[in-house]
């Protein structure tokens, strides 16, 4: 099985994960939410919206709805 | 035992209320928004769902805008304690009930904010006159009852969001008596901070409340702690709900207010408020045929005040509780509604309207009422 690109969009609190998992379920994407397994020593633990397959257009959609968006870590599975 | 005291708290629960609370504790038992594994994410998947079913029904663009909050005082003590400042100004109205008297009065007290009671009025252009002429240059904030819980006034509060917007101060609106019975849209109409009971007139369990709020940049937050987020910062996190939602949340009573949410959406907030008001209405004219009753002016919700003639409020409650009817007497803490009406001394009987009240049971209490009237008047 090929690998698939993932992206981890890591938000700043569990409620605007939440919102931008439905967020991106309703404009199709595959996405959901992930605990940080290696979170920056600034920021500490919280959480992040692993997303699966194509990531164009999700960061302009996160910021559109409001939510924040601290970094994004690229990765495949 | 007949239950008129909804104004306290609606009883009895719809049966969906129970069941989430009893799902709450069987499938939904783990931390919300603090661990990474499934039963967690699941967990604040559905307290998620409460926030944004809130935030649709109150009429806001995000789910953070929604903080859940123990009761509705407690979301007013976050906007009293959290927004005023040092020589800043507030508007409260005269029907007020403890809740936002008594911390505005105690900043009053430390010296560090002052305010005026408005007169209200029936008529709304002399309502907004009356806190118009309130208004001082460092006025801050008008908050205000949405609805009297004594006496069942409305405030025009959509005009008094207006009159705040003119004139460049914030609007915060107590929701404790309708939310539930009566249209509440803070962005339509131009509320600023909403706070409300989640165990009224939203039927979910006692322990559950909702600040709703456009502003929360605006309020300092009155406790600081762990939020599941950013905790390597030392500082409260700026974001909401986070910032003012510090420790673990009500889960069990969360998804219960949910269920309560959703009942109170498909029954639909008029037709409630139609039901409720028919229950009202049959009661005031059935209790205006007894001699022994004085009956307060009947307002636009769901209440009735009323006295039997010669007795304290708290004797009458008392000999309708020995009848098998709950209602409340004394002064339901709402002092300045009391002094207004001139009933400071004896208080009001009061009987408050649910959703399972009904016609039937309006006229066992007139009954009832007319009996003791009979034998202690």
């Amino acid at each position: 099985m090929p690998n698939r690109e993932t992206h981890l969009v890591v938000v700043r609190s569990i409620t605007y994960a939440m919102k931008g998992q439905k967020l991106l379920e309703r404009y199709g994407y595959t996405a959901y939410i992930e605990r940080l397994s290696r979170p920056n020593s600034q920021q500490g633990c919280g959480y992040g919206v692993r997303v699966i397959g194509p990531f164009e257009g999700v960061l302009r959609l996160m910021e559109l709805a409001g939510i924040p968006v601290a970094e994004v870590q690229e990765g495949e599975r | 035992m007949i239950y008129f005291d909804n104004a306290a708290t609606t009883f009895p629960k719809p049966p969906q209320v129970r069941e989430a609370v009893n799902q709450a504790f069987t499938l939904y038992g783990a931390n919300p928004g603090r661990s990474g594994h499934d039963l967690s994410v699941q967990t604040a998947a559905q307290v998620y769902a409460v926030r944004e079913a809130a935030a649709e029904f109150f009429g806001v663009s995000g789910p953070e805008q929604v903080v859940f909050t123990q009761n509705c005082t407690h979301g007013l003590n976050l906007v009293v304690h959290g927004l005023l400042q040092q020589g800043d100004h507030v508007v409260i109205s005269d029907l007020e009930h403890n809740s936002v008297l008594r911390p505005v009065h105690t900043l009053a007290q430390q010296g560090i904010i002052t305010y005026s009671v408005a007169e209200t009025f029936p008529g709304e252009e002399e309502t907004v006159e009356s806190f118009r002429r309130c208004i001082h240059p460092n006025t801050r904030l008008i908050l205000c009852t949405h609805g009297s819980n004594v006496f069942g006034w409305k405030l025009p509060i959509e005009a008094l969001a207006r009159l705040a917007r003119a004139e460049g101060i914030l609007m915060a609106v107590d929701a404790a008596q309708t939310a539930g019975v009566a249209r509440l849209d803070l962005e339509e109409q131009g509320i600023d901070f909403l706070s409300t009971a989640g165990h009224k007139g939203l039927y979910g369990p006692s322990g559950t409340g909702l600040l709703v709020t456009r502003r929360g940049d605006l309020l300092q937050p009155l406790f600081q702690g762990g939020t599941g987020s950013l905790s390597a910062d030392y500082n409260q996190p700026e974001l909401m709900p986070d910032r003012l939602e510090s420790g673990t949340v009500n889960t069990m009573g969360i998804l219960g207010l949910g269920a309560g949410l959703r009942f109170v959406r498909e029954k639909g907030v008029s037709l409630i408020a139609q039901e409720e008001l028919a229950v009202a209405r049959r009661l005031q004219e059935g209790l205006a045929q007894i001699p022994q009753v004085q009956l307060y002016s009947p307002g636009r919700l769901p209440v009735v005040s009323f006295n039997l003639r010669g007795l304290h409020s708290e004797e009458t409650a008392q000999l309708l509780n020995q009848e098998g009817f709950a209602l409340r007497g004394g002064l339901h803490c709402a002092p300045l509604a009391h002094r207004k009406m001139g009933t400071l001394e004896t208080g009001t009987v009061r009987a408050s309207i649910g959703a399972f009240n009904t016609l039937e049971e309006a006229d066992l209490l007139v009954e009832a009422v007319a009996k003791v009237a009979a034998r202690a008047c």
